[in-house]
């Protein structure tokens, strides 16, 4: 019983610990791919909850890091699927309520935020890893646990929807002023 | 604005001070040893760890989830009834789905404390150092294209495919990793082509697509057309005369000779004449008629390393004891192929077939009545046939739809070979992907895929034939909002 005790007492520290440490990033990282800081809790503690139960089959810690990544990527990719099948309606300037939400704003503020809708989860995910956690093609081809071919194409794919997104809506914002004046 | 500008905004997303995590984020942490030790304790924390330990199976369609957890729960309340006993011999049932587990690892399924979507992990089928991998739900870059039928890996390592006229538009779709596929109008890429119908390619690299071109008579002619660049210029072939009045259908490479077959059905007589077929030997600029032994307005064409394998309707119908499945080696002379156990009569012609890198062929064939679709086996590259009888672990054995499969040698395991299925459920809507390591005894369900269109989910072994041993199916379907494609792996180490 005392051996059981004290297996089980190694097991949470250690998870902790290690979690402690990620912590900060891992809100990060899920605030920029859902761009919602609320959203970003819940699926930082979805994903601890799932990294709880699995932490037994990490076999070396020091590989902590990019596995906590995969199982929080895959909580922000399942978000995002399920928007996708949700239609949101963008509300009137005049209409919206302003909420302090750190990610929302600085996403507004570098002007991606409209932009980020022509994204497939996927694309998304591979967005944020290579920027906003600053990761190399192969260590999100790691994390992911995907090829590094497709890791270079989703990226191009995401970059060029975006670009053509950023032109697309440059077009339509020039005919918008041009019929105003 | 271009993709550095993109880029540039993205980066200083991050350039500006960030937000760290919240203090009621670092309370939960620091709470989840016990607040998970408490959800353990109790009658329902047992019900709970019961229903966690049920080995789960992929399900990507939120009813099918529903269901799922409705029956899980009954299933932890027999559990809990019958006891720990059951439990045990329950998880240790053979039936179980052989991709809960990695090596080594006795730990349960991951379970969610909240269900967040319909997302799985990629599942991994144990297979000894080599696993099964399959990726859940990517999408297609045009989420318009339709169903590839047939699609092969260049030399660069890249897919080209065609999306054969069953449903949806025809033309020809490319692809550098198996996920994103992008689609050409036939007549963009092939000379005047109207219609593409089959692709192949052999082991110098050569590609030939089979189609036809429709004239100003409303007619279509066959054309073959050879790429020897993969894929970025074609040459339609030297003797066009020789296709008049025939699409050309279906083509296959086997060491040495090309074969294409060709019909027509824009006609009710076309069902009583005769399939066309033609021969070549020069790497596919000339084309050489032969006589296959169907008539009809389907067949279906697959090499071997030793040759093809020809299904379709007999011309004649005094051999009912023999399958209607003919080999060749040279693709002129087709010899009828044999079945086991008088098992002929069940067998009509097959409907999809691979061909593993150890020259078995599995299949699937309608039974002589036209209901249903069974599984059936030859295992000298066609010239004997059986049917397979799968044992209950596959759940709808009469609504099997395509089949493919994977090989390779292994240093643990020796040969592997696996055979992947696709089945329905007929009355609705869902659709699965089967995997067999015993030549289809037994089956582990990989996929569930809630599939629309009339042809299903269906499976693309690439480097089909004389190039089997490949380490790649592809599973399409439809997951309700476009094309769908699964990536199903064979992974050295994982």
């Amino acid at each position: 019983m005392e051996a059981a005790f004290a297996l089980a007492d190694v097991r949470p520290v250690t998870f902790v610990d290690l979690a402690e440490r990620v912590l900060d990033d891992a809100y990060r990282l899920a605030g920029y791919l859902l761009g919602d800081a609320t959203e970003a809790e819940d699926a930082v503690q979805d994903a601890l909850t799932r990294g709880w139960q699995a932490y037994s089959t990490l076999r070396d810690q020091d590989r902590f890091e990019p596995w906590f990544d995969r199982i929080l990527v895959n909580v922000c990719r399942d978000r995002l699927r399920k928007r996708r099948g949700t239609r949101i309606e963008e509300l009137n300037d005049e209409l919206a309520v302003y909420v302090e939400d750190p990610f929302r704003a600085s996403l507004a503020r570098n002007e991606i935020d409209k932009l980020m809708h022509v994204l497939s989860p996927d694309q998304r995910v591979v967005v944020g890893l290579r920027f906003w956690r600053d990761l190399s093609l192969q260590q999100i081809a790691d994390v992911l646990g995907v090829p590094l071919g497709t890791v270079q194409s989703r990226l191009h794919y995401a970059l060029r929807a975006l670009r053509d997104e950023a032109n697309r809506t440059a077009r339509t914002n020039g005919l918008s002023a041009e019929v105003r004046r | 604005m271009t993709e550095q500008d993109i880029e540039k905004r993205l980066r200083d997303v991050v350039k500006e001070p960030q937000p760290s995590a919240p203090q009621s984020l670092h309370l939960f942490l620091r709470e989840l040893p016990e607040s998970e030790a408490a959800r353990h304790r109790g009658p329902l924390g047992h019900l709970r760890s019961a229903l966690e330990g049920i080995p789960r199976v992929v399900v990507l369609n939120p009813n099918a989830r529903r269901v799922q957890v409705a029956f899980g729960m009954a299933m932890a309340i027999v559990i809990g009834i019958a006891g720990a006993g059951v439990l045990l011999s329950l998880r240790q049932s053979p039936a179980a789905p052989m991709h809960n587990t990695t090596p080594g690892n006795s730990a349960p399924w991951v379970t969610p404390r909240r269900s967040t979507g319909t997302h799985q992990p990629p599942v991994q089928a144990s297979l000894g150092i080599k696993n099964v991998v399959c990726n859940g739900v990517p999408v297609v870059e045009n989420e318009n294209m339709a169903l590839p039928t047939a699609a092969v890996v260049t030399r660069s390592g890249t897919y080209l495919g065609v999306t054969g006229g069953v449903y949806g538009t025809t033309g020809l779709v490319h692809s550098d990793d198996g996920i994103y596929w992008g689609w050409d109008p036939p007549s963009s890429t092939l000379p005047n082509a109207s219609v593409v119908t089959s692709i192949a390619t052999d082991e110098q690299g050569t590609i030939v697509v089979t189609g036809g071109v429709q004239g100003v008579d409303g007619t279509t002619d066959g054309r073959i057309w050879t790429s020897s660049d993969d894929g970025k210029t074609w040459k339609a072939n030297s003797n066009e005369a020789s296709f008049k009045g025939v699409t050309v259908q279906a083509v296959a490479y086997s060491p040495g000779y090309w074969v294409a077959l060709g019909w027509s059905n824009a006609t009710a007589a076309d069902a009583a004449r005769q399939v066309a077929g033609w021969v070549s030997n020069d790497d596919g600029k000339t084309w050489n008629h032969i006589a296959p032994p169907i008539k009809g307005t389907s067949a279906l064409l697959v090499s071997t390393a030793a040759g093809f394998v020809l299904s379709g309707t007999p011309l004649t119908t005094d051999a009912i004891d023999e399958p209607p499945i003919w080999y060749s080696t040279d693709g002129q002379s087709w010899t009828r192929a044999k079945a086991k156990d008088n098992t002929a009569q069940l067998m009509g012609p097959l409907t999809s077939a691979t061909v593993t890198g150890m020259s078995n062929v599995y299949a699937v064939s309608t039974t002589t009545d036209g209901t249903a679709h069974q599984l059936v086996a030859s295992k000298d590259g066609g010239m004997t046939w059986a049917t397979v009888k799968p044992d209950d672990t596959m759940a709808y054995p009469g609504s099997i739809a395509h089949v493919a499969s994977l090989s390779a040698n292994d240093t643990v395991d020796g040969y592997v070979e696996l055979v992947f299925a696709t089945t329905s459920m007929g009355e609705g809507s869902y659709s699965h992907v089967m995997m067999s390591k015993d030549g289809g005894i037994s089956w582990a369900r990989l996929l569930d895929t809630n599939v629309g269109g009339p042809t299903g989910t269906m499976l693309l072994d690439l480097g089909h034939g004389w190039q089997a041993g490949t380490n790649r199916v592809l599973a399409f379907g439809d997951p309700g909002s476009g094309l769908g494609i699964w990536l199903i792996e064979l992974l050295s180490s994982y």
